[in-house]
């Protein structure tokens, strides 16, 4: 029964957050941009606009693998909050983008097809790095359960550091923010078409962005397993990363998928791969 | 109560020979459906009659026994002869040399009987089910595929009788290898199995055909002798060629030299990295030939030799070797899928992939492992029955493998791209099972870094093939005439396989009750207290808390659900793709002076960043050094 009340609560706060954080984000860009920038409501009122759009579509499939894009991000929200295993978690995120991907290529839309494989590619860059940061944590903590993971009692952080590096590498990616904005771009001046969600408008394009919120609020719990133990650091935590996730952002400029593959597979795989052996030999070997 | 056995066995060879002998096309049909109904009856009283240890009496046991030594040489004789045809001296060589170390080994230590001729546990159940449901559905497939297959040919003389004889044959020697206890009745099927597939990949007996068989023939042949060496220094490191002693044996240490031959006959027959050249040869053949060898025979008795001998090395430093080897095989089989256009080349990578896997799983010392491996080999067989099968009708249909020619196969063969499409989710999405085996698979190899590491990676890779492939036969294409007409033979049998693929994943667990459950109660006795723990302790009723019950329950619930946000978003109004406002339609743009430009997008395949010449060869560089360490940490 409690379980039932934390995933109502879940699904319904879960995009309040995800929404506000978005509206801080752009107001924070613009900001830095020098603009005054939109209310911090303003990414509610364009998914209310887009929610009263008419329905036009090119293929009936495309609404299909939007909502299957939302309800894998719901369920991995829901399950983080219902402490359940790490991994799986992973997969089913794994999922949600997979769905976006098939959306994008279920139209002969060239822009989107491109969007579609440059994030198959981001797929490519990232998964091996989440997946390193699960099989960390639980050779620290000894388990994939997340419930088992907050048990643990000390900072994962400390255990953790370069892997937490190697996550927030990936965090860019995972945002779609510059330099790794390669599927979509989120800034109006870079390009004119939106490659994955080039051919998604109105209500589907507003699920699409629903699902966005969840997956941004999934992200930002990843970075607080590795703050746990102190709820008022965890926020600290949250809060700066995004923030220099912002900064970076603005700073700089897109790079070709061919150098996002080398950086993300040396250097942030790198990170995660020797944090992942001295862990491996500590509390395995040891 | 032996004879059932003996059925399994020598039924399907006889209606080989009837099937041989009278060339006539409705007697081969009437066979060949009678023999589908009576293997699934026989294979499914044989299971019903639970583990067996079955002693055959004294005089039919000789007579066997004489039968198969005969036939033994006899076969590698015919091996020699056809090295011999083909001018490869190489294949020629292998075949005196197992020829010799057999006769040499059986007059020395003469008549070698075995108490039990057959041993029948549950992993044979396992092996029994997907070769005598899946082989029959797919010679029933073939009965239709052929005739076309032959018309494409414009053969003088079909040559129809020899090729459903031989599959006939293949189903046979794949039930004897999978009951026979006597190691050396094992290594007889095995034989049979590489002629099998000779004669299968050659069929249409053109160059390239009889080159690839070849090559199949040669590193099979090498696997053959391999397993010959394994073999005897089994029987002098333990006084037996009883496969139910060895998995039993107590000193397990003694055993490893044995261990690793066979085991790298194992990695020949599933095409492990780097014998991966035959299977991939293979696909010259007609598509239920590689359907055959992917997924209920062939392929599977390498990883069926692996699971079966993991009692006696799981947990030691040889155990650990292999791990790595089967994981690097996963990762590097996935690495290169990603750079094949050719759908049959991906389905073939992606089985190497998943072969690798279960060789991985096999080895790994964890009870979760051992029950993903044997699950692994069922769910992959039934999935990669239905995908061969599928993309050799898509061949027919619209005359190319090649995925980029896929564009709007779903209008033009709107149910086998349906099947297509069930077949490769059930590959990598939830909530099917393979998934599950995936994910396993890293939480079991957390205690082996390097192989964890691999899996890590060969996960992401196997994301992307999919994917890519997936999203072809979804997508839109220009040409929509359907070029799909219901065919009896051909659509019935892809349709029990896709309901196969979906019960298997939606009664996992309780399979896993079943069948898995009590193999590994019964052959890992020795290892870690397994013996004595009460088989209801090693009942799964989830795995890891992802019960496939409630997750098919989730998932008709989202249909559902789904179906109603379709009706409240329901499309108003269709438009054409963005193209700058500068469409003629969706498939080509306006251009200079309003002429159409027609444009087409091709999936990714990395051309820039290498080719998969290149990988292959360094893949196979290291994969050669894993076998090197494999046989360097068993010499003292």
């Amino acid at each position: 029964m409690k379980e039932i009340w934390i995933t109502l609560a879940t699904v319904i706060v879960a995009p309040l957050v995800g929404g506000v954080v978005t509206g801080i984000d752009r107001k924070i860009t613009a900001r830095m941009q020098n603009r005054f920038g939109p209310p911090i409501l303003q990414p509610f009122y364009d998914l209310f606009k887009l929610f009263s759009k008419e329905t036009i579509v090119v293929s009936n499939t495309q609404i299909l693998y939007a909502f299957l894009f939302l309800v894998f991000n719901i369920v991995a929200v829901v399950m983080f909050v219902l402490k359940m295993d790490l991994l799986l978690i992973l997969f089913i995120l794994a999922f949600a983008t997979t769905a976006l991907i098939l959306g994008a290529m279920a139209t002969n839309s060239p822009y989107s097809r491109i969007g579609a494989h440059r994030e198959l590619i981001s797929v490519l860059a990232y998964e091996p790095v989440l997946i390193a940061m699960t099989v960390a944590i639980y050779f620290v903590t000894g388990s994939f359960n997340i419930e088992d993971i907050l048990k643990h009692n000390s900072f994962l952080i400390l255990d953790l550091p370069f892997i937490f590096i190697a996550f927030s590498y990936v965090l860019t990616i995972k945002l779609r923010k510059s330099p790794f904005d390669l599927s979509t771009s989120h800034h109006g001046h870079q390009e004119l078409v939106k490659g994955i969600t080039t051919e998604f408008a109105g209500p589907v394009l507003g699920l699409i962005e629903l699902g966005h919120w969840y997956e941004l609020v999934l992200l930002l719990l990843f970075v607080w397993l590795f703050f746990a133990k102190n709820i008022f650091v965890a926020i600290a935590a949250i809060l700066i990363c995004y923030f220099l996730e912002i900064v970076i952002d603005n700073i700089s400029a897109r790079l070709t998928w061919k150098i996002m593959l080398q950086l993300t597979w040396s250097v942030a795989f790198g990170f995660a791969l020797v944090n992942l052996i001295w862990v491996y030999i500590k509390y395995r070997l040891l | 109560m032996a004879s059932i056995y003996l059925l399994l066995i020598f039924l399907p060879i006889i209606a080989a020979l009837f099937i041989l002998l009278i060339n006539n096309s409705s007697f081969r049909k009437a066979i060949v459906f009678l023999m589908s109904a009576v293997l699934i009856g026989v294979a499914l009283y044989s299971i019903s009659q639970g583990d067996k240890s079955i002693k055959l009496s004294h005089s039919l046991n000789s007579v066997l026994e004489y039968l198969i030594t005969f036939a033994d040489y006899l076969l590698l004789a015919m091996i020699f002869l056809i090295g011999t045809k083909l001018k490869n001296k190489l294949i020629s060589l292998l075949a005196i040399l197992q020829f010799v170390l057999m006769f040499v080994f059986e007059f020395k230590v003469g008549k070698l009987e075995v108490e039990n001729v057959f041993f029948v546990d549950h992993l044979s159940f396992i092996m029994l089910l997907l070769i005598n449901i899946i082989g029959p559905l797919i010679a029933i497939f073939a009965l239709s595929y052929i005739d076309e297959h032959e018309k494409h040919l414009h053969l003088e003389r079909s040559r129809q009788n020899i090729f459903f004889a031989i599959i006939m044959l293949f189903l046979g020697a794949m039930n004897g290898l999978v009951i026979s206890n006597n190691i050396l009745w094992v290594y007889f099927f095995w034989e049979i199995t590489t002629l099998c597939s000779f004669l299968l990949i050659s069929h249409d007996q053109n160059e390239e055909s009889i080159k690839n068989a070849t090559r199949a023939l040669l590193l099979n042949s090498i696997g053959g002798l391999s397993f010959v060496v394994g073999i005897i220094f089994m029987y002098y490191k333990s006084g037996t060629v009883a496969l139910n002693e060895i998995i039993s044996s107590q000193d397990s240490s003694i055993l490893m030299i044995p261990i690793a031959f066979l085991a790298l006959a194992a990695f020949t027959k599933s095409a492990q990295m780097p014998f991966q050249s035959w299977l991939l040869g293979a696909m010259v053949a007609p598509t239920p030939v590689s359907a055959l060898l992917h997924s209920s025979t062939m392929v599977k008795a390498g990883v069926y030799l692996v699971l079966r001998l993991s009692p006696v090395f799981i947990d030691t430093w040889l155990g650990r070797i292999v791990a790595v080897a089967g994981a690097y095989t996963f990762v590097s089989a996935a690495l290169l899928a990603i750079f094949q256009s050719n759908a049959k080349r991906v389905l073939a990578y992606s089985t190497i992939s998943n072969l690798g896997l279960i060789i991985a799983l096999s080895s790994i010392a964890n009870v979760y492992a051992i029950y993903a491996a044997a699950l692994l080999i069922v769910l992959h067989g039934v999935s990669k029955a239905l995908l061969f099968l599928c993309v050799g009708s898509i061949e027919q249909g619209i005359g190319s493998r090649n995925i980029e020619d896929m564009d709007g196969i779903k209008y033009k063969m709107p149910v086998v791209a349906f099947l297509t499409l069930l077949g490769s989710v059930s590959m990598l999405l939830p909530p099917f099972g393979v998934l599950i085996t995936k994910w396993i698979a890293i939480e079991v190899s957390t205690q082996n870094i390097v192989a964890m590491l691999e899996i890590i990676l060969g996960s992401a890779f196997t994301v992307v093939f999919w994917t890519k492939f997936i999203g072809k036969v979804l997508s839109d294409g220009k040409e929509r005439n359907k070029v799909e007409k219901f065919e009896f033979l051909r659509h019935v049998p892809l349709m029990v396989i896709s309901a196969l693929v979906v019960l298997v994943s939606i009664f996992l667990t309780q399979f896993t009750n079943k069948f898995v459950v009590p193999f590994f109660k019964s052959s890992f006795a020795r290892y870690s207290g397994v013996g004595s723990s009460n088989i209801k302790d090693l009942y799964v009723k989830d795995f890891f808390g992802f019960n496939p019950l409630v997750f098919f329950g989730v998932l008709v619930a989202a249909v559902v659900l789904g179906a109603l946000v379709y009706r409240m978003f329901k499309p108003k109004r269709y438009v054409p793709v963005y193209m700058s406002c500068e469409n003629s339609d969706n498939f080509g743009f306006r251009g200079e002076k309003d002429r159409v430009v027609p444009f087409e997008f091709k999936n990714y395949y990395f051309e820039t960043l290498t080719n998969e010449k290149t990988v292959t060869l360094i893949v196979n560089i290291l994969s050669i050094a894993l076998i090197a360490i494999m046989f360097g940490v068993i010499l003292k």
